[in-house]
């Protein structure tokens, strides 16, 4: 079969979504090696294997689906404790992931003819499946010697509400049979780490509602549990993995309990049931103190965590086939073969008309496993997938719209200055007004449709973590911070690599051998911090390595050498500028050039791309034996800004406001040169001063300058001599794509009154008068 | 010595003894070389002059003097004695207030000698000779109030004797004797101030300052006493003349006839002879009023009125009794809250005579409006809800507009029944205090004369001829008017007179009367369901 | 104690006025809409509301909402209509804390802002 023969959004939909959950795989795997007995990750990683093979079945990409079964079926014995997962373990089931990346990225090439897996890798994911079976038998799970006491259900009794309450219950058992849906739904969006905290705040705000509503009709037991869960999605975010396993599958206990007394309560009855040891376990997992002891399962149903935490009087964990809760999920399930009977996955995220063309694809139809789980409900899709295209041309009508827009405005003030009515100048301005604020909106709307989480980026980096460590034989260890940061999809792109590289960089470079931290004291496993979050406008993301630091007389040494400045120089400049020069290109003072990090290409081109396409800047800081810190600090988004628009004699041109710190207009004394180069004096503190007029060569400009923007980028300010300050305007930033550019330009934008404007280009601009500096003083 | 000697012959010493001066005369050939102040002095304290009375200057003066001309006679004073300061007699200054009111008073007594042949010419003041004095405003006396600052009082001042130029004493004059203060009604403070220990009237001239608690007029009430408010007892020797106006915070007691004027006591008012009130004159007494008679006046006691001979033609109000066994009452309203007792109950001429027995006005009067309130409230009542019947009809009223109007007509049912509640409450509580404050009783000694009406608890009771006393009329435990005639057994005073229903003095509900005016007034609270 | 009332009808104001009175709460005051009350619960720190459903401006549902960004604890009772009783648990998760349907008696009235602000003290 062709995969010429499918359609091509149906081979888009499978890169799109397989490729996501793939992602998600090696983050999972990677994690799993912490905690090799998880069952929960092994489940989930289990069922995204499980998954992608049965999409690639479906599409009848062989290769694929062999390595893709492989791993599945060396899983399935880890998951049933045949195997355990160490490192060797651990690089089968890596190798095998590169192999399904390696085809993905056929895939979208267009190519159909996929590269076959090494025979040897499948062999031993086979022998691991299949070795795996030597081992003892399944261990019971823990959690059936530790069951509460079992604990009968009392008889329903009647709840007696004041009238004007009862009268609501109806309303009532509808909204919080709603509520519970949808926080099961949102439960099970949990488990992906990528939603999780989207996912925290709807719980959250979810029990809180739920609290509120029962509080009102005063059914304390049951807002009692409402008020244990809303006390348990607070502190989500710092739960360990397991933890908040525990605790997303009491959570869904808890939501079943109370969708059984919702019901009940619609008759007015209400029948007590012991939750006291639910709501205790709850809060313990919520605050990660709950006893490993009292973990629940991976094959437990809600039933069984209910009779475990003595909600009900059954105390055993039965796998229980409770397939009639849920009528009509039967052909979504994906089932699997009988030497897998241990678990039918339910599939996430799948679409159904997808899953369902899985669930009849012949050799994959065998007989249902009875054995189930929990069956969880498929999320219902929150999102529509648009194609990026699209969206850039949206994004291209807003910017359009941003200058319709300050254009009106700029008529508007235009018509108050003519004899029009004033009734219709008003009204001219309200709209303007109006519509100013109505494209801001939009403009917002539209830039959070492109917005993603960092999350996406820094999936990928335990991997890469863990095999520089592993080649490097270090140990290192990756702590993530602020993956839940949105920036735009651009910086997204942009971001990647640069971040590869001083990741990398810090993993090579940085961190000591073990050996060499022991010896100076440090844990043996180096720490490398990989933070975002936003500050401001902007997105600052940070990497901090607790390694050896730079050596500030070897970079030092080495810039002499390759002359970009003198000894005499160097002993003038602070760290920072001294740290710096790692950025210029072909500076690498590596004394082994090792194959990872590379021969330092790469500084200078991560510092281009952040500084001139992210127009972002990067910082660096050091001490010597303490770690390294790089902080980039990106403007959030890209495509509009707001600048400072200024005369050049005849011209404007618009200046980054982000960059601007004050506009002076300076007295006679607070100019004067040093050498030849002329600087400005502010506040006693002296900074270079360029010419405007000078630096983009319009020598017929006569007029003075006398304005100067100060301009402020990467800790160092310069001052620009202007002629004219014409006011703040947004602007959207058109590349010079193809255009030779002449002096510090990054881009063009379009004025309110229709003219061309250049935008001066902030870092360039800073290197000019480092330049013309460094120039005056040799 | 010989030179002194010599310079002696030239000097002359003269004494003026009534201006207790000296002085001194030189010769024309007087030897100037020896002439100096200090010879001089010699000179002066040789003829007893003492040092402390020579002007140096003066005597230096007429050296010069001498000097300058020599030749000539000169003569200048050189010495001067001490004249002596006369004592002064103890100084009595009045406040402003009293100041004024003496003087007032003092220029209002010549006003008056000068004016009284023709007192009727005096004008009301104010209503066309706005300049008139006003003789009916002035009061004669001053009123002082306990422990109010009437003056100060400077201490009589002794003087000093003086002394001439010799030395001799010239004795001062005494001061002469003050007023004397009557320690008992007034208080001398150690800072001077004069205070008055009681209230009344303040004697300011004659020998002795006082404060009498007592006030007696010893004439008529009129344009030489003028209007009296006084805080304590007062005694009229004559009587009070027209349109003036006592005020008495004790008992008033008038001896002659009371004219068209104002009496007022807190608390009896005795009259002698009786009030001749030409229809203006009010009296009212926190206590009793006793006369010996009552003619065209407005009378209010919150005690008995007790009269000798007769009550014509008055507005008289008791919240006692009124107790005239011998005289007649004649004309006019008596109304009291106990027994009238009376010998003659109107005229031959059948005057209109009204009786109102067991009233207390003001409370009837309230009784009466809030009774008329209920009536009114509960008439509205049911205006609105017979207006918005329809509102309460449609009972698929789910729209809100219909909803709020609903709740809007029934909150102003619900207001107004709550008026009517608290109206009803209020006239329970006036009919108790009727009730317990009076007693309604008319004792009629001799006759009654048509023309007469008795009102008495929701009756109007008439007389068709002049019927014989003695009888009482009150009324039974069922409120019924009956009439007792000195047999066993009352009768129904319709056996000797006509009896009417009639509100002027309100019928009271006995208890367990049902049929009392306001007990149904929740019967029509006819509240569509909510 | 301080109380609002919220409505754009005068004669209910006027009705929840007098069962405040009989209740013996005289500080009162009174808002036609949601945005007039937002404009004075600044000044007049109530310790209850009464907010009408529906209201021109801003209606009842609104009113809370915006009231609860700012101030999370004094109770509201929401004062609504037979139809918009779907709509309460809506209401009572914006913060609402009881409610009234219309119409009601005085004694109804009474007897829920009792209760409510039994509720509130023992909360707080």
């Amino acid at each position: 079969m062709s995969i010429n023969n499918f359609d091509p959004e149906i081979l888009q939909d499978f890169l799109t979504e397989s490729g996501e959950l793939l992602e998600q795989l090696e983050t999972d795997l990677v994690m799993l090696e912490s905690s090799p007995e998880d069952p929960e990750l092994l489940n989930q990683i289990f069922r995204a294997l499980h998954t992608i093979k049965g999409s690639a079945s479906f599409l009848a990409l062989t290769n694929l689906v062999e390595i893709a079964h492989a791993a599945e079926t060396a899983l399935n014995a880890a998951r049933n404790r045949q195997v355990v997962i160490r490192r060797a373990e651990m690089d089968l089931l890596l190798a095998a992931i590169d192999v399904l990346k390696g085809q993905f990225e056929q895939l979208s090439n267009g190519e159909t003819d996929l590269d076959k897996a090494d025979e040897s890798l499948v062999e031993g994911l086979t022998a691991m499946g299949s070795g795996a079976s030597a081992t003892a038998a399944p261990a019971e799970p823990a959690a059936d010697t530790q069951a509460a006491a079992p604990a009968q259900a009392d008889e329903p009794r009647t709840i007696n509400l004041d009238p004007s309450k009862a009268d609501l219950v109806e309303h009532l058992v509808t909204d919080v049979q709603q509520s519970l849906t949808q926080m099961q739904m949102q439960l099970d969006r949990l488990a992906d780490p990528a939603t999780r905290s989207a996912s925290g705040s709807a719980l959250s705000e979810l029990a809180e509602d739920l609290v509120k509503t029962l509080d009102f009709f005063e059914i304390d037991e049951c807002t009692r549990i409402a008020a244990a869960l809303e006390h348990a999605f607070e502190g989500l975010h710092s739960l360990s993995e397991p933890q908040l396993d525990q605790l997303r599958r009491r959570a869904q206990a808890a939501c079943s309990i109370l969708s059984e007394q919702a019901a009940e309560i619609g008759s007015l009855r209400l029948t007590s049931r012991p939750t006291a040891g639910l709501i205790e376990r709850l809060r313990l997992a919520s605050t990660g103190q709950l006893d490993e002891s009292l973990y629940i399962s991976p094959e437990a149903s809600t039933a069984d965590v209910l009779g475990f935490d003595g909600v009900t009087g059954s105390a055993t964990v039965v796998p229980d086939s409770d397939a009639s809760s849920n009528p009509g999920e039967e052909a979504e399930e994906i089932t699997t073969p009988p030497d897998n009977s241990d678990g039918a996955a339910p599939l996430a995220e799948a679409k159904p008309d997808l899953t369902r063309k899985v669930a009849t694809t012949p050799d994959l139809n065998k007989p249902a496993a009875t054995a189930g789980q929990a069956r969880q409900q498929v999320p219902i899709e929150q999102t529509i997938r648009v194609e990026v295209g699209r969206l850039e041309s949206l994004m291209n009508l807003v910017g359009e719209l941003v200058l319709q827009k300050n254009r009106v405005g700029a008529l508007a003030e235009q018509v108050g200055h003519t004899r029009v009515d004033p009734d219709l100048i008003e009204q001219m301005e309200i709209t303007a007004s109006t519509l100013d604020r109505v494209t801001g909106d939009i403009q917002v709307a539209v830039m959070r449709t492109r917005m993603q989480p960092l999350e996406k980026l820094f999936g990928k980096y335990p991997r890469l973590i863990r095999d520089l460590a592993t080649k490097t034989q270090k140990q290192i260890q990756l702590v993530i911070e602020g993956g839940d940061t949105e920036v735009d999809k651009s910086v997204i792109e942009e971001l990647g690599d640069p971040l590869v590289h001083l990741l990398r960089n810090s993993a090579d470079h940085g961190i000591e051998p073990p050996a060499e931290r022991a010896a100076a004291g440090k844990d043996p496993t180096g720490v490398i911090k990989l933070i975002a979050g936003h500050e401001g406008s902007h997105v600052r993301v940070q990497i901090i390595d607790d390694g050896r630091g730079l050596n500030r007389e070897k970079i030092g040494h080495k810039a002499v050498e390759r002359g970009l400045c003198t000894e005499e120089q160097l002993a003038g400049l602070s760290n920072e500028e001294v740290f710096r020069f790692i950025f210029e290109a072909g500076f690498s003072t590596a004394d082994q050039v090792s194959d990872l990090s590379g021969r330092g290409v790469g500084m200078d081109v991560v510092r281009t791309n952040i500084e001139r396409k992210l127009k972002g800047n990067i910082a660096i800081e050091s001490e010597a034996g303490k770690g390294t810190t790089l902080t980039i600090t990106i403007p959030l988004t890209v495509a509009i800004m707001p600048a400072m628009m200024v005369a050049v004699g005849e011209d404007i041109y618009a200046i980054p406001l982000t960059n601007i710190t004050e506009i002076v207009r300076p007295t006679p004394e607070m100019i004067s040169t040093i050498g030849e180069a002329p600087v400005i004096h502010l506040r006693g503190q002296v900074h270079p001063l360029l010419s405007a007029r000078e630096i983009f060569d319009l020598p017929n400009a006569a007029d003075s300058e006398p304005f100067v923007v100060v301009i402020g980028f990467n800790q160092k300010l310069v001052g620009l001599r202007v002629s004219r300050v014409i006011g703040q305007q947004e602007i959207v930033i058109k590349p010079l794509d193809g255009v030779k550019r002449e002096g510090p330009i990054s881009g063009a934008t379009v004025r309110n009154d229709g003219g061309v404007s250049l935008i001066v280009d902030v870092a360039e601009l800073m290197r000019l008068s480092r330049h013309s500096h460094a120039g005056s003083a040799a | 010595m010989a030179n002194a000697h010599d310079l002696d012959a030239h000097l002359q010493l003269r004494h003026d003894e009534r201006k207790l001066q000296g002085s001194l005369r030189i010769g024309p050939k007087v030897p100037l070389s020896e002439l100096t102040a200090h010879a001089v002095r010699v000179f002066l304290e040789a003829r007893g002059v003492g040092d402390r009375y020579i002007d140096k200057q003066a005597v230096q003066t007429l050296i010069e003097t001498v000097h300058s001309a020599p030749g000539t006679e000169q003569e200048a004073i050189v010495a001067r004695g001490r004249p002596p300061r006369d004592g002064e007699r103890r100084i009595l200054e009045w406040t402003p207030r009293i100041a004024e009111r003496i003087a007032e008073i003092n220029a209002r007594k010549e006003l008056i000698e000068t004016d009284q042949a023709k007192p009727n010419q005096h004008k009301i003041p104010g209503e066309d000779e706005p300049d008139a004095v006003d003789h009916y405003s002035h009061s004669a006396f001053i009123i002082v109030a306990a422990g109010e600052t009437l003056g100060t009082v400077t201490p009589p001042d002794p003087g000093e004797d003086g002394e001439d130029i010799f030395g001799g004493c010239v004795p001062a004059r005494k001061s002469p004797m003050p007023a004397e203060i009557d320690t008992d009604s007034l208080a001398l403070l150690p800072d001077h101030r004069l205070v008055a220990k009681v209230a009344g009237r303040l004697i300011f001239s004659g020998g002795t300052r006082a404060v009498e608690t007592t006030l007696t007029v010893s004439g008529d009430v009129g344009f030489s006493a003028g209007h009296i408010d006084f805080p304590g007892p007062v005694h009229v020797e004559g009587g009070v003349k027209d349109r003036f106006r006592v005020v008495a915070h004790g008992t008033l007691t008038i001896r002659k006839l009371v004219e068209a004027s104002f009496l007022q006591s807190t608390r009896d008012i005795v009259l002698e002879r009786g009030v001749a009130g030409r229809e203006v004159a009010t009296i009212s007494a926190g206590r009793h009023v006793e006369s010996g008679y009552l003619e065209s006046a407005t009378i209010t006691t919150m005690g008995d009125c007790i009269v000798k001979r007769e009550i014509t033609n008055c507005e008289l109000r008791a919240r006692g009794s009124v107790r005239i066994p011998t005289g007649a009452i004649r004309g006019g309203t008596v109304a009291a809250a106990n027994t009238i007792e009376v010998g003659t109950l109107g005229s031959a001429q059948e005057v209109v005579t009204e009786i109102l027995a067991g009233s207390i006005p003001e409370l009837d009067g309230l009784l009466a409006r809030v009774n008329e309130l209920i009536l009114e409230a509960q008439n509205k009542r049911r205006l609105v809800s017979e207006r918005n019947a329809h509102l309460f009809k449609d009972e698929q009223g789910k729209n809100p507009q219909l909803i709020e109007r609903r709740m809007g007509v029934e909150f102003e049912l619900s207001e107004l029944d709550g008026h009517i509640k608290s109206l009803q409450h209020a006239a329970r509580r006036l009919e108790e205090n009727i009730r317990a404050n009076t007693a309604p009783r008319v004792v009629v000694t001799q006759k009654v004369f048509p023309g007469v009406a008795i009102y008495m608890r929701g009756h109007r009771i008439t007389f068709k001829s002049e019927t014989k006393g003695p009888f009482t009329l009150r009324v039974n435990s069922q409120g019924r008017p009956v009439v007792d005639t000195g047999a066993i057994q009352p009768t129904d005073a319709g056996t000797i007179a006509e009896v009417k229903p009639s509100d002027r003095v309100p019928r009271l509900p006995v208890p367990d009367d049902q049929t009392a005016p306001n007990a149904d007034a929740q019967q029509d609270r006819a509240m569509p369901a909510a | 104690m301080r109380i609002m009332l919220i409505d754009d009808s005068k004669t209910m104001r006027n009705i929840q006025k007098s069962v405040l009175k009989q209740l013996g709460y005289s500080e009162i005051e009174e808002a036609c809409d949601g945005q007039d009350a937002l404009s004075k619960v600044a000044a007049f720190q109530p310790d209850l509301c009464l907010v009408d459903w529906n209201m021109p401006n801003m209606d009842g549902l609104s009113f809370v909402k915006a009231f609860r960004q700012q101030n999370k604890t004094t109770p509201l009772i929401m004062v609504t209509t037979e139809a918009e009783k779907s709509r309460v648990i809506e209401a009572i998760k914006a913060g609402v804390n009881n409610y009234v349907v219309k119409p009601f008696t005085p004694d109804l009235l009474s007897e829920r802002i009792t209760e409510t602000l039994a509720k509130a003290a023992a909360k707080a």
